[in-house]
């Protein structure tokens, strides 16, 4: 099919992309602070100009080099672990249709407040909460400021991993060739989160077509879904025994120790970032 | 009144009147509705209203549709709208068909029309958000990259901010920290380049351009009173920047005294216009303004082939600062890259030949007679040109004048024509 990243024809058909074979994929391994994560990740095939990062064998969380982002109550430390892009090339060389951004990070909330555990529960459905609302809560078509992205969407627990874990989409209402962005959250340590994030990019439909031409019928997305959802899948956590000690601190006496079944699309307006 | 009967909307007291089929009064006055809270309604408006002066050739770019018997219909691209008009035989305007497109700022923020969108970095990532106002944020040292002509905001995004930290007017840690202001160009296929060459000779007049050129000019226009701001073209960018400042020049806007910084990164379009053009405007110019890759044929033809020796012509016969020193320095440095880019090729080029010969016939002689004479070739290039340029220099230099005298009767010839 010549699935190869050289354009030398427009597309003018729907098109199903190739990307990167999953089966291929080496072992990410990296140790947190005696905690052992591991996953699957295709090495970056990307014609785009950007810089991709590797991650360390193993990391400190108190020496770790961390990035500001957000503001007021939404503010976060993040370190980034990981960065790889891989395109998604269309049949008969019709060049690259999209792309996945992929990352690994460890979050942690700016102002750690006392008794703060991401091993409970609800603290976690809240750090979810905060970090979607700073990351997609601000997005609003200019028309009417209706929120353009629906998150978490297709929330569901991670009951095989030894912690409690979220998985779930961001979806955008309007911007169809954005996303969904596939993300899982999950503790380890008490204050820090790691976030395993894909972000998908097709492109868009060319403006000449007829503006209903929607991106479902111009370019597949399940080639993109498939890889993202198979190294989100991948992904083995072996907690540290301090790690597990926290664990069993935040869950000491509680009833009900699992993350809720079902998590709503949050809403967004803008009077709300004012608070932020 | 019967349903087609023009009413008139500008030019009633003064100038030249411009009329509107009755049919299409009611969309027009739609869109004056719009242009209170829309900017690139107001630019419609103000462009239409335009035409009474009579000077439409200077604010709106006119493209002929087809000579008719007694009269020239022409067709204008304005952000969210396209018309078609003519101009009678008294002298007035008349509007002919006038297709607004009312969700227009949607689609910008969608990333189906361009649009200026503000970038930042968030959590390792970038994001961007429409600026619906159409103007750059006002901050001292603002970066405004316009992108090429992507179709994703995302991906514009990885190609800006890479092409940016690459001019050497900002760098990566600045772009992470401040941000930056994207203009934004939907589209398929990448502006100009070897691919589309017509397109890159002619940037500062493309149709295709127009669109996005009026709103970078709009957000240009409203951008002199903020100090320091660097502009910087990637790619195919480097045309609608030349357009855009072909309509600031129009209107005679200057940033003599704003302090802005200007640069092309790895342009794709003629060179030589846009960097004249941004002299013509008041935009400083280094003594290196642009940077193209040799080895990349849609840079390298796309720019024009001697677009490095045509911008230092320029500079030496505008800039008293660059001396013919410099300007010889600045032409065997032309000279020199595209015969180290020609060296580079005839080496992989001998390389293969190598390789394959030795598989082929097991005989290295056909391979190193290959690589003897592509060698010697490369080698022999860059003192024939240096000796070239030494002995011939004034006469290069007047033919440098004669071809610049040609293109601008040429332009001429254009402009009587179409305009």
């Amino acid at each position: 099919m010549l699935n190869w990243s050289i354009a030398l024809r427009t597309q003018t058909t729907y098109e199903r992309p190739k990307g990167p074979n999953f089966q291929r994929a080496p072992w990410t391994k990296i140790d947190i602070d005696g905690t052992q994560v591991k996953f699957k990740a295709p090495r970056s095939q990307s014609k785009l100009p950007v810089e991709v990062v590797n991650p360390d064998y193993s990391y400190d969380l108190s020496k770790t080099h961390t990035q500001l982002f957000g503001e007021g109550d939404y503010r976060w430390r993040s370190t980034l672990l990981m960065k790889r892009y891989w395109d998604f090339n269309g049949s008969w060389l019709v060049g690259d249709c999209g792309f996945i951004k992929m990352f690994a990070l460890i979050m942690s909330p700016f102002n750690i407040t006392e008794g703060l555990n991401f091993f409970h529960p609800r603290a976690l459905e809240n750090g979810v909460a905060n970090y979607l609302t700073h990351f997609y809560g601000e997005r609003f078509l200019p028309s009417n400021n209706e929120q353009m992205w629906l998150a978490p969407v297709n929330w569901q627990p991670q009951i095989h991993l030894p912690c409690i874990a979220a998985r779930f989409d961001a979806v955008s209402k309007f911007a169809l060739h954005d996303g969904p962005d596939a993300m899982l959250m999950l503790p380890i340590s008490k204050h820090h989160i790691l976030l395993l994030r894909c972000v998908i990019l097709r492109n868009n439909v060319p403006a000449d077509l007829a503006p209903s031409f929607a991106i479902d019928e111009w370019i597949d997305h399940k080639p993109f879904l498939e890889l993202a959802n198979q190294v989100l899948d991948s992904l083995e956590v072996t907690l540290s025994p301090e790690a597990k000690a926290q664990q069993e601190e935040a869950l000491q006496g509680l009833q009900d120790k699992s993350l809720i079944s079902e998590f709503p699309p949050l809403q967004w307006t803008k009077s709300d970032l004012a608070l932020g | 009144m019967s349903s087609t009967s023009p009413v008139p909307i500008a030019g009633l007291n003064s100038g030249i009147r411009v009329n509107i089929q009755s049919d299409l009064h009611g969309t027009y006055q739609k869109m004056e509705l719009l242009a209170q809270n829309n900017h690139w309604a107001r630019l419609v408006v103000q462009h239409i209203n335009a035409l009474s002066s009579g000077q439409f050739k200077k604010n709106v770019y006119v493209k002929d549709t087809g000579r008719l018997a007694d009269f020239c219909e022409y067709s204008i691209v304005l952000p969210g709208c396209t018309a078609t008009f003519h101009k009678t035989q008294s002298g007035e305007f008349n509007i002919l068909t006038f297709e607004p497109s009312e969700d227009y700022h949607n689609q910008q923020a969608l990333g189906k029309k361009p649009g200026l969108f503000r970038a930042k970095m968030v959590n390792s990532e970038w994001t961007a958000s429409l600026l619906p106002n159409g103007k750059i944020t006002d901050t001292v040292g603002n970066t405004v990259i316009v992108s090429d002509q992507y179709p994703s905001v995302g991906r514009a995004l990885e190609h800006g901010s890479s092409a940016a930290s690459a001019s050497g007017l900002t760098s990566s840690a600045d772009l992470e920290l401040q941000g930056f202001d994207l203009h934004f160009t939907h589209g398929k296929n990448r502006i100009g380049g070897f691919r589309n060459s017509v397109q890159a000779r002619n940037a500062a007049t493309d149709p295709d351009l127009h669109e996005s050129a009026i709103l970078l000019a709009h957000s240009m226009k409203n951008s002199t009173n903020i100090k320091g701001v660097k502009w910087i073209s990637e790619g195919g960018g480097s045309g609608v920047l030349t357009q855009a400042m072909q309509i600031l020049k129009n209107q005679n806007v200057s940033f003599t005294n704003a302090g802005h910084h200007i640069f092309f990164e790895g342009v794709r379009t003629n060179i030589a216009t846009a960097e004249q053009l941004a002299r013509d405007i008041g935009l400083p110019l280094k003594r290196y303004a642009h940077s193209k890759n040799l080895l990349n044929l849609n840079q390298l033809i796309g720019s024009g082939l001697m677009g490095g020796v045509i911008t230092s012509y320029q500079k030496f016969r505008q800039e008293k600062k660059h001396t013919a020193l410099k300007f010889g320095m600045d032409m065997f440095k032309e000279f020199g890259e595209h015969t180290s880019a020609l060296g580079t090729v005839g080496l992989t080029g001998s390389v293969i030949g190598t390789a394959a010969m030795s598989a082929v016939t097991s005989v290295g002689i056909g391979a190193g007679v290959t690589a003897a004479i592509t060698l010697s070739a490369s080698a022999l290039a860059l003192p024939a040109s240096i000796a070239f340029c030494m002995a011939a220099g004034p006469k290069a230099i007047s033919a440098l004048d004669k071809v610049a005298v040609a293109n601008s009767k040429k332009y001429k010839d254009i402009k009587a024509r179409y305009l």
